[in-house]
């Protein structure tokens, strides 16, 4: 038949060479190249470069002096501590709070999921900033929290909620929660039931066909939603700044100060790159390590 | 109440179920023996799985008894009954290869590793897919994850193993293979087998007895041949085979045999009564269509007039469409043995059955 030929002629062109295919793939390159790959060159080139107080404040060394800095200088290294800390142990709890909730939504009725997860989202509705304002209200020593607890008359004093690692790792927690939620759902709701009828079926307890079926199917969604709070919680800057005190000094925080504050943009760059390395290294490992099972799941029966 | 291990294996008894207000199962009873190879068969929507997914524990019943051996399981879950199933979309663990799933319901009852390695040794020998052990569900085709989630079901020694649909996504060829196997392996490990089907075909040459299920109720339970010679009901006649059902009204009656004076004016016909009809009663005489010759009437037998309309070939018979009347159509099986004469489209031919080849249905 003519037309069923023509089409296929048209869907082997368009795979194999032409001009459509570059185009398509040409998109994200493009993308990914003017708006990472370049920018990324230029903090490279600008932590190579010595700190002056020309305009703009650096001259191109070539030399790794703001390395040598901030691999030297204990400050730094205990900053970048601090801040993986601060955010595995966030990211490990918005998987405690998150992993039954994304189950929850999974598994309720239709007509309800789509409500359940737009209530997920709704908080970015709202700008960011203002959320973590609206906790410092709530948490500062007149706040409401504080407020209510003395006219209950359960504290005498007020409480030190706000300015300390609590509540760096509460507003972590909250402000991440949904980007553990979602890739969470995403995975549980692909999970057959049926499979865990036949777990119980084979005579295995509800906890145990947890552990042994449901959490290992959904283990991608784990991955995705724990990278998704700890790759940008680790460099997070506004919740250290607005909610942290001295006691928590976080890499992302250190890096605006170096920038803004000390105007040292090679020392800022050199902990821009450094980050960036450390994060990339081990999320491209994961991911190439979950990936042949991603791929075996599709084909599914 | 008793525990006596002569009593049925598995005793179903006054099961009700209904979701959300409809009705699926309407008090089912049965009762299955040891070593059976039973089938439920029905509709899509009769309730079968239902009823199989109460047995399993994978559902609550409304109300009734669900007893093995005797003994009241009503009340457990799925994971405390000595039964297991094969699935109809076979459930198989993506994330474990064949060997690890048949392993799974042995390690819930943390069976010493060495009786572990020889039940799944055994268990890949039984079902032939001992090669396949180290691969993964999505690497085997439609038929070996059959035999897999076969094999993993039967590894717990149930007292019971319960499949749906187990052939529904099988190919044609492999389903009628399957089924030979099937039998054979029921047959080497002893244990009770039901099935749940929509196939007739599949059900009468698999089962040993089967419950034909209608609208959330069983309408009838025997062997293949019981059911297809003596069916209780014009539902069961016309679901499981071919057949031709003449309506008339019961007019005499002497012993067992009736006459029934049909609605289309024919001549009476006679037949062994099936439902205990009374003179008067409207009732359906069915016939099947390979008890119907054409021509050639013995003493005593019942004949019509008719022109044949239609020829199909089936390979070991021909089906006979034979007219005979406005609209109304009996359908004749001619076997191609030798002699046999075939009519052609177009021929006006008498054909006959005798009295005791109909049964007669109350409606």
């Amino acid at each position: 038949m003519p037309v069923s030929c023509y089409g296929n002629r048209q869907v082997t062109v368009w795979r194999e060479h032409g001009p459509m295919r570059a185009a398509v793939l040409g998109v994200p390159w493009l993308w990914l190249s003017a708006f990472i790959l370049l920018p990324f060159s230029i903090v490279v080139a600008i932590s190579l470069s010595v700190a002056t107080d020309s305009q703009p404040p650096y001259a191109f060394g070539p030399v790794l002096d703001s390395y040598r800095l901030i691999v030297e200088d204990t400050l730094y290294l205990a900053a970048l501590g601090n801040a993986i800390r601060i955010a595995a142990t966030s990211s490990f709890v918005c998987l405690l709070i998150g992993y039954p909730m994304a189950y929850a939504i999974a598994r309720a009725q239709a007509r309800w999921r789509g409500l359940l997860l737009a209530l997920v989202i709704l908080p970015f509705w709202t700008s960011f900033l203002i959320r973590i304002y609206a906790w410092m209200t709530l948490l500062r020593p007149t706040g409401l929290i504080n407020q209510v607890l003395i006219d209950l008359g359960i504290i005498g004093a007020p409480l030190q909620l706000m300015n300390n690692a609590f509540a760096v790792h509460l507003g972590i927690i909250y402000a991440y929660l949904p980007f553990m939620i979602l890739p969470l759902y995403a995975s549980i709701e692909r999970l057959d039931p049926n499979l865990l009828e036949a777990a119980a079926d084979l005579g295995s307890r509800p906890w145990r066909r947890f552990l042994s079926v449901t959490l290992p199917l959904t283990l991608s969604g784990v991955v995705a939603g724990m990278l998704l709070v700890f790759v940008p919680a680790v460099g997070e800057f506004v919740i250290p700044e607005l909610l942290g005190g001295p006691d928590t000094p976080m890499i992302g925080r250190l890096l605006w100060i170096e920038f803004f504050n000390n105007r040292d943009w090679p020392v800022a760059a050199s902990i821009a790159v450094a980050l960036t390395a450390l994060l990339v290294v081990p999320v491209a490992i994961l991911q190439h390590m979950l990936a042949p099972r991603e791929g075996a799941r599709e084909v599914g029966p | 109440m008793t525990t006596d291990h002569r009593g049925p294996l598995l005793a179903v008894e006054s099961i009700s179920k209904s979701f959300a207000g409809v009705p699926a199962l309407a008090d089912v009873d049965l009762q299955i023996g040891p070593g059976e190879l039973f089938a439920l068969l029905g509709a899509s929507g009769s309730g079968k799985t239902t009823l199989l997914r109460i047995i399993a524990g994978l559902e609550r019943p409304d109300s009734g008894r669900i007893r093995i051996e005797g003994r009241d399981v009503t009340g457990l879950p799925a994971y405390e009954r000595p039964v297991n199933t094969v699935f109809q979309s076979y459930a198989l663990f993506p994330h474990m290869t064949v060997r690890g799933n048949i392993a799974f319901g042995l390690k819930q009852d943390r069976l010493p590793r060495e009786t572990i390695d020889a039940r799944i040794r055994e268990m890949l020998e039984l079902v032939q897919m001992s090669e396949y052990a180290a691969r993964r569900p999505h690497q085997l085709s439609g038929g070996q994850r059959q035999r897999v989630a076969l094999a993993r079901s039967l590894a717990k020694l149930p007292k019971l193993l319960l499949l749906d649909e187990p052939m529904a996504a099988l190919d044609r060829k492999l389903r009628e293979q399957m089924r030979v196997e099937l039998v054979a392996i029921q047959k080497r490990v002893g244990i009770t087998f039901i099935l749940v089907t929509h196939d007739q075909e599949e059900a009468m040459s698999l089962a040993g007895r089967l419950a034909v299920m209608e609208r959330g109720r069983i309408v009838q339970v025997g062997t293949p041949r019981e059911i297809y010679d003596r069916p209780a009901s014009r539902f069961v006649a016309s679901f499981i085979g071919q057949i031709n059902l003449f309506e008339g009204r019961v007019i005499e009656r002497v012993g067992r045999m009736l006459t029934i004076r049909p609605d289309d004016g024919g001549p009476d016909i006679r037949a062994t009564d099936g439902a205990a009809a009374d003179i008067g009663d409207a009732v359906s005489v069915a016939v099947r269509p390979e008890k119907i010759r054409v021509g050639g009437a013995g003493p005593g037998a019942n004949v019509r007039r008719g022109v044949v309309r239609h020829i199909e070939f089936l390979g070991e018979s021909s089906a006979v469409h034979v007219e005979i009347g406005a609209g109304a159509r009996v359908r004749v099986s001619v076997p191609h043995g030798n002699g046999a004469g075939m009519p052609s489209s177009g021929d006006i031919v008498e054909i006959s059955w005798p009295a005791d080849a109909g049964v007669v249905l109350r409606k």
